[in-house]
């Protein structure tokens, strides 16, 4: 049931009316209703796992109250604990087949011979969101910001909770869990705010990332037989669909969200406006990020603060490697990683890293020359590094760069590069209109708030239109899958 | 909260409502006023102010469109007849029409099935949905069949949202033309109209062509395969048990076929196999003109495939004297023979 389809319609309109209406103002039997419909939510996708998802909902629940009231070394112990199984859950359904035969080819490649067997494993849906969020939960408890909650249906919802279960934003407990536990009155500013947010989440969605779907899916699964022109358009374009797909995904989850009276954390701040890929990496996929800044990153850190900058590139590339391996459990993620943790190497080496400077406009509200050309560099250093996370294998991935970089019938168009003209055009004004709200939480925020209503509904009117000329086909979100 | 749900329908509901307003204008432009070559509307219009009461229902594909008079089943049986064939669709679409036609109107006594190389042809993604878009919005017996479709009117939100499915520019262009234009685009010229103002008479009509030996040379060098989806014999068997199911006579017919490109379908054979047995199987009589003396005769062909209009009168002729008349004694209602194969 993904967000713009006509049951997500029907079934968040059920909730919405018996959340506002019987239970109004009634908090305990509010998360109660969110708690059910998050379970038939995740058991309409992914029934099979609703009890794996109850039973670490449960485990992390109680290992939350020992933490609190343990000693210092039982705390400590049971946190590792809390961490392991987590991890452990990852690694099981995750990465052991990955490893199983990463290992058997390696031992084969050194000539011992292996039959490793790999499992018959199915991947839990959102299990890498809602494994993150059991991990932080027993961590914040142990590093005292947080105080478990004693209420099991308030912690389950923060962990189930369905806009957000299966690609996110990764709430930390300290921002959802008091909303859960407190009251939440109908706020009339910020579900109009939700419904604004829902709309240009659409419009991502819908009209730029599903309709670059189908012709970039066509190009891959036929690499050989294009010209190095398409491929590297494909590339750009590619990069232009993950952002729209999975940006558009979050602002769906976070208007929703709002509709519910909740406030969940920001996922995207204009990532393709970063000048460098330090910048790039605090604006993109902001949950997973400041979650592996917090919990891997910063203390790795600490622990190699005495080898200088060898320490901070370490710690980066190690965090690196796992932003990648979250994505999946392959090579090419592994290469996505690493190649962004090198990425970092010049920032750590001048100094540059933890800079943050806000970028400067001039007379004509674009940005000075030297700071377009960073942009459009970090861009392309990003794009490249897409064409590493789409690749199915690395064999796939030599293929489409020798592509690009096959010389003859390099500008070959083919007929169907038609289709992208409207498309392009649809992205390019999605750009501009990021471009001058860029300091807003999401594009039309503030946009066309004090135009005349005419005009402002105009392009409420517009966008709709647009998303329902767009909106035959639907594809899943790409982040589902990790 | 009140305020935010006004809000909110006011803001869905008056375009909704400007759009269902729209909807209902074009749709009756598309129903009545357009005609095209093909003109299913006519057909499908007749079915929805259930206007036919049909004795004998010929269903099939272009070829059962261009190959049964109706006129002389008619005259040489005192019956009415009605020809509901439907350029390009497979049996599941001849099933959805005959499951309207029923709908709206009484059963037919006798089903002529006129089966062919399109019956099982897997054409999910080549049938022209936009036939039927003046008549989609809420019918959800028609969105059951075509959701199938990958493609424009096959999506849940063209049925029921209003205007959705017009919004493409074939549609707008269309309605930006004269509306005798074709909305297929497919022949870009207006047709003669009968005596009733309608281009086919009881869903018949004679193509008036001569055989075009360029192109059709061309054609007879041509090797294929058609592309069965086996899906659809479950399809054929459900129409044929329903058919059977409320004493519907039916005679399942392959229609002539010019002799010379009778060889162009590499599996010609395994889809008459098909029909054959289904014909064994519900104890229907299947005839098969493919070696009948019409099929020899060019100048009874406009192509391959289809008969002129000489060669349809020659052919339901032959079908009406020596098929239905010698089995159904005709008075003054079909009376139901008791032949078997």
């Amino acid at each position: 049931m993904i967000f713009n389809s006509l049951n997500f319609l029907i079934f968040f309109l059920a909730v919405f009316f018996l959340y506002y209406f019987p239970l109004k103002e009634k908090t305990k039997a509010q998360n109660w209703l969110l708690l059910i419909s998050s379970y038939v939510f995740y058991g309409i996708a992914d029934w099979q796992m609703i009890l794996l998802l109850l039973v670490a909902t449960t485990i992390f629940y109680f290992l939350g109250l020992a933490i609190r009231t343990s000693t210092e070394k039982t705390s400590s112990l049971l946190t590792t604990l809390g961490v392991l199984l987590g991890v452990g859950l990852l690694f099981y359904f995750k990465y052991l087949n990955f490893f199983i035969e990463s290992f058997s080819d390696l031992f084969n490649a050194i000539g011992l011979k292996t039959n490793w067997g790999t499992f018959n494993i199915i991947l839990p849906l959102g299990i890498s969101f809602f494994t993150f969020r059991l991990l932080s939960y027993v961590i914040e408890i142990h590093r005292g910001k947080i105080a478990p909650t004693k209420d099991f249906v308030v912690f389950a919802t923060y962990v189930a909770f369905f806009p957000t279960i299966l690609s996110g934003p990764i709430d930390r407990p300290n921002n959802f869990i008091p909303q859960l536990a407190g009251k939440r009155p109908f706020n009339y500013g910020l579900a109009v705010d939700g419904l604004r947010q829902i709309l240009w989440g659409l419009f991502q969605k819908v009209v730029i990332a599903d309709n670059l779907a189908g012709i970039i899916n066509e190009v891959w699964g036929d690499i050989p037989n294009q010209s190095g022109s398409i491929l590297l358009i494909m590339a750009i374009l590619y990069s232009f669909q993950l952002y729209t797909d999975f940006s558009g995904y979050s602002h769906m989850a976070i208007g929703v969200g709002k509709l519910l009276g909740f406030r969940i954390t920001k996922n995207f701040n204009y990532p393709y406006f970063s000048r460098n890929v330090a910048e790039f990496w605090r604006n993109w996929h902001i949950s997973l990020t400041s979650w592996l800044t917090d919990y891997i990153f910063i203390p790795l850190n600490i622990k190699f603060r005495n080898i200088g900058n060898l320490g901070i590139i370490l710690a980066i590339i190690i965090n690196m490697v796992i932003v990648g391996l979250w994505h999946g459990a392959n090579w090419t993620f592994i290469i996505f990683g690493l190649y962004h943790g090198f990425l970092f190497i010049p920032l750590i080496l001048t100094g540059s890293i933890f800079k943050k400077k806000k970028l400067k406009v001039n007379k004509l509200g674009l940005p000075f020359l030297n700071d377009f050309f960073k942009i459009i560099g970090t861009f392309l250093l990003w794009t490249f590094s897409l064409i590493i996370f789409r690749a199915e294998n690395t064999g796939q991935l030599w293929e489409y760069i020798n592509g690009i970089f096959n010389v003859s019938g390099f500008f070959k168009i083919t007929a169907g590069s038609i289709v992208l003209i409207p498309i392009l055009a649809l992205t390019s004004i999605l750009f501009i209109v990021e471009w001058l709200e860029r300091e807003n939480e999401y594009a039309i925020a503030d946009l066309g708030l004090k135009w005349r209503y005419p005009l402002r509904y105009a392009m409420y009117y517009s966008i709709i239109i647009a998303i329902l000329w767009f909106s035959r086909e639907e594809h899943q979100f790409i982040y589902f899958q990790f | 909260m009140k305020n935010f749900i006004l809000k909110t329908s006011l803001f869905l509901m008056i375009p909704a409502f400007i759009a269902f307003l729209m909807d209902v204008a074009i749709s009756n432009q598309l129903k009545y006023y357009i005609k095209d070559f093909l003109c299913e509307n006519e057909i499908w219009n007749d079915i929805y102010s259930s206007n036919i009461n049909a004795n004998i229902a010929i269903l099939g594909a272009s070829r059962a469109w261009v190959h049964f008079d109706t006129k002389i089943f008619n005259d040489s049986l005192n019956v009415y007849c009605y020809n509901f064939g439907e350029d390009g669709s497979n049996i599941l679409l001849q099933y959805l029409r005959f499951k309207e036609y029923t709908t709206f109107n009484p059963s037919p006594k006798i089903v002529i099935l006129s089966v062919d190389l399109w019956t099982l042809k897997n054409n999910d993604n080549k049938y022209p949905t936009s036939s039927f878009f003046p008549y989609m919005f809420w019918n959800t017996r028609i969105f059951e069949v075509l959701k199938r479709f990958d493609k424009v009117g096959s999506n849940k939100l063209d049925f029921f949202i209003p205007m959705l499915r017009y919004l493409n520019i074939n549609t707008i262009k269309l309605l930006i033309k004269h509306p005798k234009i074709p909305y297929w685009g497919a022949f870009d010229k207006t047709f003669e109209l009968n005596h009733e103002g309608k281009l086919r008479a009881n869903g018949y009509r004679g193509m008036d062509l001569l055989w075009d030996t360029t192109k059709e040379m061309s054609i007879l060098k041509m090797s294929y395969e058609v592309d069965i989806d086996y899906r659809l014999i479950y399809v054929m068997e459900t129409l044929l048990k329903e058919l059977i199911k409320n004493n519907i006579e039916v005679i399942m017919v392959y229609t002539p076929e010019y002799r010379e490109g009778q060889c162009i379908t590499k599996n010609r054979n395994e889809n008459i196999t098909i029909f054959e047995n289904a014909s064994r199987k519900f104890n229907i009589p299947f005839y098969n003109y493919s070696d009948s003396i019409i099929s020899e005769k060019k100048e009874l062909f406009y192509n391959v495939q289809h008969l002129n209009k000489n060669g349809a009168e020659v052919f339901t002729k032959s079908v009406v004297t020596s098929i239905i008349y010698p089995h159904y004694l005709v008075s003054k209602q079909v009376i139901v023979s008791s032949y078997k194969k």
